[in-house]
């Protein structure tokens, strides 16, 4: 097994293409753990810190462009409301340091960035041999990923009303989320719910989405059925779940549900305080 | 399984070099294994209990998810260059001092991860410690006597040492 500190995006999908069963390292918190419990066996480390192209934030146009380096710590000090919310949210301080958007996004499809990325309505910047591609955060998720494909960077607008992230796990930090709610509401009143948690990607919520935006349009404050009515559709639009022994499918369902109400209403009480 | 050719590491100020490390060890197995610098421990290996906690460049990592070979040229300080018995940095003095100390073995990882969290934000209130702590488990004290020696050191100095 060889390691290559890679400095070029060209030269990372070219040695992806050239070694199918190749690993890409950013902050290495997945890969390391990984190869310690021998549950991946690589010919080729590819490492990415020294790929310049896939540093930094920036804005341009109403538009921000985050690259696929950037870390939860970065995001933290820089990434805009809800991706600081997010990432608050992501680990302990020292996997918030090292993990990247990048790594965040191909190693938890229904993690807290794809959630949160999915209600921004991000853009995916990739790179494979073939060429650089964009597409939508949702079919990003949803597509089976083609091979040598390295993510360079998520773009999104930045003139959003109001948002929030919620989380709900087995304990208060450092966990995977039993479910997990992502709320934008953008400039012109529509709504964006991401529910995260409790399926094997990321997944948008477009009846109670609907509702929301009717809701809101009125002008007037969320009152408490209209929040309610907001969770069940969430909850009842959840299709296949995932499930364990300490979170049952029902339990994972109920509890996107009321935390898509709760970041709603959220993040209509911070687009009010804006306006 | 093959080897780097022989590297550079600085590890609390002082430049050594690494021979024979496998091209894809930790920089925790490089630490203790490669250049027995055993005060930084091995708790899981999955980057959870932050037994391994160090600082890369000043910025805290757990050493068992950082790649050493990735990571040549940079600084690491670990638990050991903080201070010395003779000589303690804040933090150590107030794990002696508070009782935060029982087997020992969380207690490198949480004295790294303490001194990054003062560096950042020196007057950290309650909820702030428990979060910059979140990633250091400790099976023996209950964490207690820990939060109180975090609790002394983000308290206003009433004298320069």
């Amino acid at each position: 097994m060889s390691v290559v500190r890679a400095t070029g995006v060209d030269e990372v999908v070219q040695l992806l293409a050239a070694h199918p069963g190749a690993l890409l390292v950013a902050g290495g918190t997945y890969v390391m753990v990984d190869l310690a419990e021998g549950r991946c066996d690589p010919d080729l480390l590819v490492t990415l810190r020294r790929v310049e192209e896939l540093q930094g934030i920036s804005r341009e146009a109403g538009r921000v462009r985050v690259g696929a380096l950037t870390t939860y710590a970065e995001l933290i000090a820089d990434g805009g409301p809800l991706l600081a919310e997010t990432s608050r949210a992501v680990g302990s301080p020292a996997q918030r340091g090292s993990g990247t958007v990048g790594g965040g996004l191909v190693g938890g499809r229904a993690g807290d960035l794809a959630t949160a990325l999915l209600a921004l309505d991000a853009t995916v910047h990739t790179a494979t041999v073939d060429g650089r591609h964009q597409l939508p955060m949702l079919g990003w998720l949803q597509d089976a990923r083609p091979a040598g494909e390295l993510v360079c960077a998520v773009s999104f607008d930045s003139g959003a009303a109001g948002q929030a992230y919620l989380k709900a796990g087995e304990r208060q930090a450092v966990i995977s989320a039993t479910a997990s709610s992502a709320v934008v509401i953008d400039g012109s009143g529509g709504v964006r719910i991401a529910l995260g948690g409790v399926a094997s990607t990321a997944l948008r919520a477009p009846a109670a989405e609907q509702f929301a935006a009717e809701v809101l349009a009125g002008g007037q404050p969320l009152e408490p059925a209209a929040v309610q009515r907001v969770a069940a559709l969430v909850r009842e639009g959840i299709g296949w779940t995932t499930a364990g022994p300490r979170a049952s499918a029902e339990h994972r369902r109920h509890v996107c549900g009321v935390l898509a109400g709760r970041a709603l209403l959220r993040a209509a009480g911070s687009a009010r305080v804006a306006a | 399984m093959s080897s780097e050719p022989d590297y550079a590491l600085v590890v609390d100020g002082t430049e050594l070099t690494v021979r024979g490390a496998s091209t894809t060890a930790s920089l925790l197995d490089v630490l203790r294994d490669s250049l027995g610098l055993t005060a930084t421990k091995d708790g899981c290996r999955q980057g959870r209990c932050g037994s391994c906690s160090v600082l890369l460049d000043g910025r805290l990592v757990t050493a068992c998810t950082v790649l050493a070979a990735d990571v040549v040229g940079e600084q690491v300080t670990t638990v050991a260059g903080l201070g010395t018995p003779e000589d303690p940095s804040r933090v150590q003095q107030a794990f002696v001092e508070c009782g935060a100390v029982q087997c020992g073995f969380c207690t490198p990882g949480m004295t790294v991860a303490l001194t990054a969290l003062l560096e950042q934000d020196p007057t950290p209130d309650e909820v702030t410690i428990r979060e910059g702590l979140c990633g250091n488990l400790c099976r023996c004290t209950g964490y207690g006597r820990i939060l109180a020696a975090a609790r002394s050191l983000a308290a206003p100095r009433e004298e320069e040492s």
